[in-house]
């Protein structure tokens, strides 16, 4: 865990004192806390977009509709079969899974635009049923979601909210890093770059673009359940294409291939818009020309750079403390 | 009479109407290193990509592997087998070191479940420990240095990055080695090189090792036994210094030098 | 029942002309734009201001939407597209939808969000033909489709540019070779398919509203289209742009018209999973 750190020192700490400083307005308001928890919750979809498209380069904007899944498992789990939110939203995380994995089957046989296409396709009609779903999943009106407590532990309060999205987050965070950084993403980044030479390496193409779905629909999951008890309200209108236009942003921001840079990035757009709410209609004009320029004129991102900055200081000192210890120098993509 | 490592039988390859093997069959006893020689598009690399199982050969066709049979498995399971190999074209991975290259060599013996890579589980970092020290360990055996390591590969002399290709090709430990064209684009220093790291992999393994060259230095100096294709065909086949003298081959390489 | 089967070829000739506007800049440029429905929209907006906030009739306003769009179609290849037309398809198609977002925005900010009426095209709003009523604008729209479909058609068939087009579209390296200019195959592409998408954008806003946001499922539809098409044949993809609309209407009147908009998300799915290569593989009329 300490070579991790190190290495994501500098993105990390960003978003750290981004985080504080907004927490520590959220003293008098809890407004500002309640963005930082979508943040938390955009950031965990944008990790599993960025190791499924960006790493394993299958491009999915079907994100949204991930979200939808978990998140109305978990309301449908609540408020029909009267579970406690933990099981619904474990129950519901695996339900994402479960459907966001048949998407790999089309995706083994498909090249990379009919891919996006498929997951276009899939995106919108998975959110078209459901508001079709008239009383079980309440139809273009939506659902509420009955109080969540967690073992007993109501979450009333924005800073219990924060808490519990806080632990999944770090989790899905640190467990992110480690999967890109081992046999795994090595494995997906083989694949991405010499197919034919990874698969002569014992690599399993097939097995691993599904294991990469899975991953990402595990991740939509998780965030989509937590969307739901962060909102208490869901409807169709949250799941759209545009919001799946917008994670593949946020992983564009970061540079595709970068967690940290994703995490930046889903900061950013979640973040963003509510703090643009004074200058409506030119927020959402100026928001994506810029996105668009960043998108153009830096294919690497615009977090890399700092990604790159922190390798550089890292690799330095372990340099000096243990000669030959060296797994990720500068170069390697990251994590 | 042992089983050889590998055994062709009747391996044909047709792409639309060009044939590109035809009714091959030979056999490749264990340990040896045999080299496949021939004029440019005898078909050679057509025959690595059928055991690798990129090509399907024709039915009626068999390529037995210790006795089992390669054709219609899939690329990672002929891997899994414990056939490894390397490209004419070098296929490593650009923006990445020589180690981390090779590094990927080890998928297979990384001995944890993907998934588990999240949690830091002691087994993981035992795994990744030893794969670090098997790297060590190749790289001193065909003598590929730190500095080389650790530098991107696109920065290297095509000599070094051939021998990180072998590397990354052996590191696991497999049983056979499929070389296509290990000394293509390579000086004599280079060659010699490449030479003397194949030689100490040979000394300190079982290691069958299949090549294909067009480097008769390099296939006389390694080869014990030579098969010689053209036009897809098999025309001779047996130990080095008597295959060079068979006038049938002489032929097909006079033939060629006529032609160019 | 008719007018099911009219609604249906007219959409369909909407979804068949965005289609070939998709295919276009597809195969001779690598970029699948999911900014085509903006583009649209875009073009629709100009056409409405030169014809209401400028006071022009809407025949000047049609012609000025054309105008606007080669100059819109030949700035979007040669300014942001050529410079990095070595991309890979991803990374292309990546910034298409981010031009998509850019588009929406820029045009909800300079329009603003609402909806607006856009003038009728021409006075008439009915026709009778055999004694059924039909909804002019959906004749405006079947009559627009033929002919652009048949000028596309021809242009790709036998003109010396759609002749380029088709090779570069095959392999622009052997293009380049063979000394097609790329930079002027590519301008063609935008700018037909720019131009496609000011037709269609006009009609679609004459029939429904003008919104910053009215081409959303549209375009969707010209997805399908392009997929049944094979993402290559033109002849595949008017097919199969015209199929959808009847399809759509098919099963509005027989089943619900709720259903409508998810049918050629479906047909999507399934052709991409059963039959990648389209419903016509083997009409390939791009090979040149």
């Amino acid at each position: 865990m300490r070579s991790l750190l190190s290495r994501a020192k500098i993105p990390l700490l960003t978003i750290l004192a981004m985080a504080v400083a907004i927490l520590a307005a959220s003293e008098t308001n809890s407004y500002y806390l309640y963005v930082i928890n979508l943040c938390m919750i955009n950031a965990i979809a944008a990790v599993g977009l960025v190791i499924l498209t960006g790493v394993a380069g299958q491009i999915s904007l079907a994100t949204a509709a991930l979200l939808a899944i978990g998140s109305y498992s978990t309301a449908i789990l609540m408020v029909h079969l009267g579970l406690g939110f933990l099981p619904a939203a474990v129950l519901g995380a695996f339900a994402t899974t479960a459907i966001g994995t048949i998407l790999a089957g089309p995706a083994l046989r498909l090249t990379g635009l009919h891919v996006a296409i498929v997951t276009l396709a899939f995106g919108i009609i998975v959110v078209q049923l459901i508001g079709k779903g008239g009383t079980f999943t309440g139809g273009m009106s939506g659902m509420t979601l009955p109080p969540v407590t967690i073992l007993g532990w109501a979450l009333d309060s924005e800073w219990r909210r924060f808490i519990v999205i806080l632990i999944p987050f770090a989790l899905v965070t640190a467990g992110s890093i480690r999967f890109l950084r081992l046999k795994p993403g090595r494995a997906l980044r083989a694949l991405r770059e010499r197919e034919l030479a990874a698969r002569t390496l014992g690599v399993n193409a097939s097995a691993y673009k599904i294991l990469a779905f899975a991953y990402a629909s595990f991740l939509g999951g998780v965030s989509g359940a937590l969307y739901a008890s962060l909102k208490g309200y869901i409807s169709v209108d949250d799941f759209t294409l545009w919001n799946s236009i917008y994670f593949f942003v946020m992983i564009a921001l970061g540079g595709m291939t970068s967690i940290v840079g994703g995490i930046a990035g889903a900061f950013v757009v979640t973040a963003a818009p509510e703090f643009l709410r004074g200058f409506q209609e030119a927020s959402q004009a100026v928001f994506g020309v810029l996105l668009f320029l960043i998108v153009v004129f830096f294919p690497g991102g615009i977090v890399t750079p700092f990604a790159g900055l922190s390798r550089l200081l890292s690799t330095r000192k372990k340099r000096a403390a243990a000669p030959g210890a060296n797994e990720n120098p500068p170069g390697s993509p990251s994590r | 009479m042992t089983q050889p490592i590998l055994h062709f039988d009747q391996i044909s390859v047709r792409f639309g109407g060009v044939v590109a093997l035809d009714g091959v069959g030979f056999d490749i006893a264990r340990g040896d290193t045999f080299g496949i020689i021939g004029p440019n598009g005898a078909g050679k690399t057509t025959l690595f990509n059928c055991i690798s199982g990129f090509i399907k050969p024709e039915a009626g066709g068999r390529i037995d592997f210790n006795g089992k049979n390669l054709i219609g498995r899939s690329v990672h399971e002929v891997a899994k087998l414990g056939i490894s190999r390397s490209f004419q074209n070098i296929a490593l991975m650009h923006d990445l070191t020589g180690r981390q290259n090779i590094l990927t060599g080890l998928h297979l013996r990384l001995a944890y479940h993907p998934l588990a890579s999240i949690l830091p589980l002691r087994r993981v970092a035992d795994a990744e420990a030893q794969a670090a020290r098997q790297i060590e360990k190749i790289c001193d055996l065909l003598k590929i240095s730190g500095a080389v390591l650790d530098t991107r590969v696109d920065a290297l002399p095509l000599g070094q990055q051939k021998k990180i290709e072998v590397a990354r090709a052996v590191v696991r430990a497999p049983e056979l080695l499929l070389l296509d064209e290990p000394a293509g684009g390579l000086n004599d220093r280079e060659t010699a090189d490449l030479i003397g790291s194949l030689e100490s992999l040979r000394a300190s393994s079982e290691l069958t090792i299949v090549v294909i060259d067009h480097d008769m230095n390099l296939v006389m100096d390694l080869c014990d036994q030579l098969a010689v294709l053209d036009f897809g065909k098999l025309i001779a086949i047996g130990a080095a210094a008597e295959v060079q003298d068979d006038p049938a081959v002489i032929a097909v390489y006079l033939g060629e030098q006529d032609a160019a | 029942m008719i007018q099911y089967v009219m609604a249906g070829l007219a959409y369909g000739s909407l979804y068949a002309l965005l289609g070939l506007g998709l295919l276009l800049t597809l195969r001779t440029t690598n970029v699948l734009n999911f900014a085509q429905g903006e583009l649209s929209t875009l073009l629709a907006f100009v056409c409405f201001t030169i014809a209401v906030t400028l006071g022009q009739g809407i025949g000047w306003a049609f012609i000025g939407s054309l105008i606007v769009a080669v100059i819109v179609g030949l700035t979007l290849y040669n300014v942001i597209i050529f410079p990095i037309r070595r991309r890979d398809q991803e990374r292309l198609a990546t910034v298409a939808i981010s031009l998509k977002l850019a588009i929406t925005g820029l045009i909800a900010l300079y329009w603003g969000p609402e909806s607006r009426i856009f003038p009728a095209l021409f006075d008439i709003e009915r026709i009778e033909i055999f004694g059924t009523i039909i909804v002019a604008d959906q004749v405006w729209m079947i009559l627009a489709g033929l002919i652009g479909m048949v000028l596309v058609g021809v242009f790709l068939r036998f003109t010396s540019l759609g002749l380029a087009m088709r090779v570069a579209a095959e392999n622009p390296d052997l293009a380049q070779l063979l000394g097609v200019n790329l930079r002027v195959v590519g301008s063609a592409a935008w700018v037909a398919a720019a131009l496609l998408g000011s037709v269609t954008g006009v009609l679609l806003a004459s029939t429904l509203f003008l919104s910053p946001f009215m081409m959303g499922l549209v375009v969707l539809k010209a997805f399908t289209a392009l997929v049944i098409g094979g993402m290559v044949s033109p002849f595949g993809v008017v097919i199969g742009g015209l199929l959808l609309g009847l399809l759509e209407s098919f099963v509005a009147y027989t089943l619900t018209p709720l259903l409508q908009d998810s049918v050629g998300l479906l047909i999507i799915i399934l052709v991409l999973m059963f039959r990648p290569r389209g419903l016509f593989a083997g009409q390939e009329t791009w090979r040149a």
